[in-house]
């Protein structure tokens, strides 16, 4: 069975949402995208297939660029293998970005259910991952200089939970590039590691210190998880304590965040004490 | 006094949430011109906090009052380990990359205009003497009474202005250097201005000049408007792009911030001195 979409202009995770539904409903076997030859639909086709790479599975989607004239090319995305995703209810989390205090208490409503009920994790600390997530959420809020962001979470069988936060906006290296002009980055990958040290920040507002992606960095060192930063022309992998930066062989416009998180290195929850004092 | 986190905010998130406690602290220590004692920060019934949350709780106080504000009125209390730990990380941090930054911008030059009063003369001295012990590099301006080519090549040459104005008689001759520093350096710039000094600003000037007035209001509120002044051109930059060297241009703006709250902190000193 085939599916042929028209990818639209501006991506959207109501499109990728309306997608994966009729995907899981169909039990097709290939899907077919209409990409014309226009920048932008161009950028969203890679976004839109990086990002169901991730929320499908490890292993199930290749990319193939299988035609490719004037006016029209394809991607092709073959059949989707071992989809692991939780229920129906939160699968998926969607939120375009907070301005106000209303739609952060929506956020931690949705990441409640998420964290607490719908995953078997009760007893586990969840606050390392919330923090992970708030910190990038945030990201791309703050600095994509993009209207939408898009996240999603899937949990599968082997207690590996899976973040996946993506913007079509200015995208880390561009902007690391643009604020230190006088420091050099060979490549974009260059620029995504330099923005990962401590205290680097391109200050978008007065609270931007730099801590965000380093503070990502130390959780993941600290929690055994694997990272991965796409973004621009650049991809900087981080897995077993090594980084791996290299050139992508495309433009991705915008950056895409992808977190591998086993679950079992969450300690158990423990009695809170509110007893520590700081004098600075 | 203790104040509890959960009843300033519910988002112990993000920077904006930390903000609004910061702001509350800022508020509360500047406007109540609060005493001696710390105020007590509660985070009882908190979990956890994120980095973010503290920049814009406790890093912003930093940034509008420098570190000992910090020291002086704020106390953490009644948090759990993981949010003190958060907490201690980031203060830390700041501070450490602080002075590493601070000592990095001593490279850097301040032009200080003064105009020719007695008041002027006795601070042009005295501000030297202290500029120098503070390890800043101000650079004075000749002391004469026309802006002759050496004011003008010092200006070029230094990184950002900053004028002082004690009396109606010298203004015209400070609010030419800095306009030159504006119009045709495009220095950062900001003026000191006694209270009851009425200046006659161009109008062409008047939205490009910062003008601070000492002599009235207390210590903190001005140290708080100067960084105001400051964080809002960061931003602008920011924002903009406004040229292809933003982050020069976010450094020589924190400079002008260290460089003002120095000299204010000497004006309010000598205020003190006189009454």
């Amino acid at each position: 069975m085939e599916i042929t979409k028209n990818i639209p202009l501006k991506l959207e995770a109501k499109f990728l949402m309306e997608l994966y539904i009729q995907l899981q409903e169909s039990g097709y076997t290939e899907i077919y995208f209409d990409w014309i030859n226009n920048h932008s639909v161009d950028v969203n086709a890679i976004a839109l297939y990086l990002s169901l790479k991730q929320v499908f599975g490890f292993k199930g989607i290749t990319l193939k660029h299988i035609n490719h004239t004037e006016n029209q090319s394809y991607l092709r995305i073959e059949k989707v293998i071992n989809c692991s995703i939780a229920d129906n209810d939160c699968k998926d989390i969607y939120i375009t970005p907070v301005r106000s205090e209303e739609e952060v208490e929506m956020l931690k409503i949705y990441l409640s259910r998420f964290f607490h009920l719908c995953l078997p994790i009760q007893n586990l600390d969840t606050r390392p991952l919330e923090i992970l997530f708030f910190e990038l959420f945030m990201n791309i809020c703050q600095h994509s200089f993009d209207d939408n962001g898009f996240v999603f979470v899937s949990y599968g069988e082997n207690r590996l939970m899976q973040f996946v936060f993506s913007d079509l906006g200015i995208g880390i290296a561009q902007k690391i590039k643009a604020f230190f002009t006088n420091k050099d980055f060979p490549t974009d990958a260059h620029a995504i590691e330099y923005a990962m040290q401590d205290l680097v920040s391109t200050q978008t507002t007065t609270h931007n210190k730099g801590r965000g992606l380093n503070t990502l960095y130390s959780n993941i060192v600290a929690y055994k998880a694997e990272l991965e930063i796409i973004c621009n022309g650049g991809r900087v992998i981080i897995s077993d304590n090594r980084t791996i930066a290299d050139n992508l062989a495309y433009f991705y416009q915008g950056t895409l965040i992808s977190i591998t998180f086993d679950m079992s290195y969450l300690k158990a929850k423990e009695q809170v004490n509110f007893e520590e004092e700081i004098d600075f | 006094m203790i104040i509890y986190t959960k009843d300033i905010t519910q988002d112990f998130w993000t920077g904006t949430g930390g903000a609004k406690l910061g702001d509350f602290i800022a508020d509360y220590v500047v406007k109540q011109q609060y005493g001696e004692y710390p105020l007590q920060i509660s985070f009882l019934g908190i979990d956890n906090i994120t980095p973010s949350f503290v920049n814009g709780a406790f890093l912003y106080l930093i940034d509008l009052f420098g570190q000992d504000f910090l020291r002086k009125y704020v106390k953490v209390i009644q948090a759990n380990k993981e949010v003190a730990q958060t907490i201690r990380n980031s203060v830390q941090t700041y501070f450490e990359y602080q002075k590493n930054f601070f000592a990095q911008l001593k490279i850097n030059h301040i032009y200080c205009a003064i105009d020719g009063s007695n008041e002027g003369k006795t601070f042009r001295f005295e501000l030297y003497e202290m500029t120098k012990k503070q390890g800043f590099s101000f650079h004075f301006n000749p002391d004469d009474t026309t802006f002759s080519l050496v004011a003008k090549e010092k200006i070029t040459k230094s990184d950002v202005f900053i004028g002082i104005i004690t009396s109606n008689f010298f203004d015209g001759y400070i609010l030419e250097q800095a306009n030159y520093a504006i119009q045709e350096c495009q220095k950062p710039c900001l003026l000191f201005c006694k209270h009851d000094v009425r200046l006659n600003i161009k109008k062409e000037l008047r939205n490009k000049i910062h003008i601070i007035y000492y002599g009235q209001g207390n210590y903190l509120e001005k140290r708080q408007e100067i960084n105001k002044i400051v964080q809002m051109n960061k931003q602008e930059y920011i924002a903009n792009q406004k040229t292809t060297n933003t982050n020069q241009n976010v450094v020589a703006w924190t400079l002008l911030g260290l460089g003002a709250v120095a000299l204010i902190g000497y004006l309010f000193q000598e205020e003190t001195a006189e009454k």
